[in-house]
């Protein structure tokens, strides 16, 4: 009987239905859509640095990342890569020498990281090859490097120039090997850029003294996200060595996606907060223009109790209807902006030759639905009772004679 | 004459006007709250950032930023001393000599960005001595060196071993010394943790061979905002001494394009925040009039006319906005205040990992005034745009329509 009253009360006024039902809605939309652009905001700097760098796993010896030491390789590189490529679910294998070293051109000098790679492994691996600005990814030529735009600056040179790489031999020995450039990449990572360098890793091997052996496996997969279950197979296949995950290899990445995760809850804390104002001044106001139909309710003898059930009631289902439409209004347009991306650049100085996107594709994560609607329902329920007790305070009499 | 009308209005329904102001009261203190908790998380980022790496400006020998050789150093200058000194803006400036050369325990070997440092300024600017962990900081007269845990590391030196340092010195000399470790520093970021060292700047200066030279000055201030202002007043006092001032915008670009380019997502955030306040706001001022209709009606059914009607009701909806805008402003106030000095200490992994990079994981508002008023602003305009709606609303009544409702 309530249940039908407050649904046709909910109906007799369909302007001030529709406003709470849409602030209801609009809520919800907000916290999903917040939530689809941070989830495809992190996902998007993950691919960046995944392709540029990371790569989804990487394998070395346990002793190689702390000092980097010459003599850290990994055993049997040759075997396990070979193996590697077989496994249906890896995409690419790189074996990499990597070492610290100085480089030098006539003028100045800079610590570098140098990778030794085989070009035609590294070119399935890493997007490094696709960002040459000048000159090529190694034309098949003898002591070739290719190194950033950034260090090029650096370093005073330019493309064919001669430069010097200076690092500890396998023995101990402080060795120098003179290369020329053959490239020169711009990544989205000035970073990266400023700190690596290629060559190639039969003349590296030669000068450190190591041969064939590696230092890193660098390992693509065909799908990104099972990388975990991945990493988890070869660590118990390979116990001696030391396999990781993207995640485990960048730290600071992780770093920088939990502080936005959190600043992300609490900006969904203010916004829910702002709803639940709205709401309750929204249905404050309603329930204060139906002081005189409330007044004659109670005057011809509906009691207390039933007022308050009422109006809940109809809060209740206000935000019943709210709450679809506002999935409906998130699935719309994720589903439109997730083809065309919401471009920032008129709202951001950031340039794109720093590597930053400007463009996001935001992106629905389903889990999160479930939780961000209780959290609306909540809201919105909550914000009907101040309104139903205020109701509650009406003195039938008094009630009856106001306009 | 419409003034008055208004203003009696307003205070003939109090609990109507209440409810409106608070409405809008609510808007201002969320919008202020969102932005000065965003600008309160970049402003703690850049300054952990540039106080561990260059400061919020720097200066240098002209030219030696793009080529950074030892040669491009400047001597010490009383003026400039005295310009910074008289600086009410700076909140602490620290000398380096800083050099790239080689670092080496006899069997291994590494390079290390050397910088020679006054102790106790430097402190004031990086807070280097709370990162020691091993062995006591640095003192003016030392002839020892810090050295940052991953370097130490590698070598495979402790405390008190010695460490020979090779490099290039001023004018082509040959640089060459040793010099026993005190102290022991964990960095955050890995690259730098592998490759700092730290001498007292006397002793650096021996190694060296550079008199009494510096490569730079790292200035703090107080607030990031006045890093510019301050940029040029530091260039028009030292016009013709040969000086390069930057800013740290122009020293790390990268962190500021970071910067923007989060200031540009939030935009979004803002945009979605200032949608759900519109939507509270549109709605009770559609409750209100939706309340008033027949109060509406018998005003035109006695002769007012419409857009006098109109007029006093928008009136009316521009007074309670500024009213509610200006408590919301003040109202803002204690909340924002109260977090600043009680910060958000953030939990859960994230706290483990930023304390690893030096990072403290706290969220402290921004308290720079001006973000209440461009908020105040922002939804004041908001509301007044929603109020015209009564225009719109009060142009379709139908007396008699209305009286009966």
């Amino acid at each position: 009987m309530l249940f039908k009253v407050a649904w046709r009360n909910i109906w007799r006024n369909k302007m001030r239905s529709i406003v709470v039902i849409s602030s209801v809605a609009v809520g919800l939309f907000a916290g999903m859509f917040l939530m689809a652009f941070f989830w495809g905001l992190a996902k998007q700097e993950v691919d960046i640095a995944v392709e540029t760098q990371l790569s989804h796993i990487q394998i070395h010896n346990p002793a190689f990342p702390d000092d980097k030491g010459v003599n850290d390789t990994i055993q049997n590189s040759a075997v396990l890569a070979e193996q590697l490529k077989k496994d249906s679910a890896i995409k690419a294998v790189s074996a990499r020498i990597v070492t610290t070293g100085m480089i030098s051109s006539s003028t100045t000098a800079a610590g570098v990281e140098i990778h030794g790679i085989i070009p035609a492994e590294e070119t399935t691996i890493s997007s490094i090859s696709s960002d040459i600005t000048e000159g090529s990814y190694f034309s098949g030529k003898p002591n070739e490097i290719v190194i950033g735009k950034k260090l090029v600056e650096k370093l005073g040179v330019k493309l064919h120039s001669k430069i010097v790489l200076t690092f500890q031999s396998k023995s101990g020995d402080l060795t120098a090997g003179s290369f020329r450039i053959a490239g020169i990449f711009r990544s989205r990572n000035s970073g990266f850029d400023e700190m690596t360098v290629f060559t190639n890793s039969n003349e590296m091997g030669q000068l450190l003294g190591t041969g064939s052996a590696v230092h890193e496996i660098a390992i693509m997969l065909k799908d990104g996200k099972k990388a975990d279950t991945i990493k988890a197979f070869y660590k118990k296949e390979y116990p001696g060595l030391l396999v990781q995950t993207w995640s485990e290899l960048s730290p600071e990445m992780a770093m920088l996606n939990g502080l936005f995760d959190q600043i992300m809850y609490i900006i969904i804390g203010i916004i829910l907060l702002a709803l639940m104002f709205g709401i309750i001044n929204t249905m404050l106001m309603a329930v204060l223009e139906r002081q005189r139909e409330f007044g004659m309710l109670m005057a011809i003898g509906m009691n207390k109790p039933r007022v308050f059930i009422m109006v809940v009631l109809e809060s209740f289902m206000l935000t019943c209807i709210g709450i679809p439409a506002g999935i409906l209004l998130t699935l719309l347009s994720v589903h439109l902006l997730s083809k065309h991306g919401i471009d920032l650049s008129a709202f951001s100085q950031a340039l794109s030759s720093f590597g930053f996107s400007n463009i996001i594709y935001p992106e629905l994560q389903t889990s999160m639905f479930l939780p961000i609607s209780l959290m609306t329902a909540f809201t919105a329920i909550l914000s009907g009772i101040y309104p139903a007790i205020k109701a509650l305070q009406f003195k039938p009499a008094e009630a009856i004679h106001k306009i | 004459m419409y003034f008055k009308l208004a203003w009696r209005n307003m205070w003939r329904s109090r609990r109507r006007t209440l409810i409106t102001i608070s409405s809008i009261f609510f808007a201002v203190i969320f919008a202020i709250l969102m932005r000065v908790m965003v600008i309160g998380v970049f402003d703690k980022m850049i300054s952990d950032t540039v106080s561990m790496s260059c400061g919020y400006i720097q200066i240098h020998h002209t030219g030696y930023w793009d080529n950074k050789s030892i040669d491009s150093t400047f001597e010490e200058n009383p003026k400039l001393t005295t310009i910074l000194n008289n600086e009410k803006d700076i909140s602490a400036w620290a000398p380096h000599l800083e050099s790239f050369s080689l670092a080496s325990s006899g069997e291994q070997t590494r390079g290390v960005l050397l910088t020679g440092i006054n102790p106790t300024k430097e402190n004031e600017v990086s807070n280097l001595s709370k990162k020691l962990i091993a062995g006591t900081y640095l003192a003016d007269g030392d002839k020892s060196i810090l050295l940052a845990e991953g370097l130490a590391h590698y070598l495979k030196l402790k405390l008190s071993d010695t460490v020979i340092l090779i490099g290039q010195g001023y004018e082509g000399n040959m640089a060459a010394g040793k010099y026993p470790i005190k102290g022991i520093v964990r960095l955050g970021v890995p690259e730098m943790n592998k490759g700092m060292a730290w001498l007292p700047l006397a002793c650096c200066r021996d190694f060296l061979s550079t008199g009494k030279r510096y490569t730079s000055i790292a200035i703090m201030v107080n607030n990031r905002n006045e890093a510019g202002p301050l940029k040029d007043r530091i260039v028009k006092q030292t016009t013709g001494m040969c000086y390069d001032v930057m800013t740290w915008e122009e020293m790390i670009p990268e962190i500021n394009q970071f910067f923007q380019l989060k200031m540009g997502q939030n935009v979004i955030m803002s945009g979605i925040l200032y949608l759900v306040i519109a939507f509270g706001i549109f709605g009770t001022i559609l409750m209100m009039l939706n309340e008033r209709m027949h109060e509406f009606g018998i005003l035109i059914a006695i002769g007012m006319r419409k857009g006098i009607l109109a007029t006093i009701v928008v009136m009316e909806m521009v007074m309670m906005s500024i009213v509610g805008t200006l408590f919301g402003i003040i109202g803002a106030f204690p909340i924002v205040l109260y977090f600043r000095l009680h910060p958000i200490h953030l939990g859960g992994d994230y706290a483990k990992v930023s304390e690893q990079f030096n990072f403290e994981p706290i969220i402290q508002p921004n308290i720079d005034f001006s973000n209440f008023i461009i908020q105040g602003y922002v939804v004041l305009v908001i509301s007044i745009v929603l109020s015209l709606y009564a225009i719109f609303k009060i142009h379709k009544i139908k007396a008699i329509a209305a009286i009966n409702s």
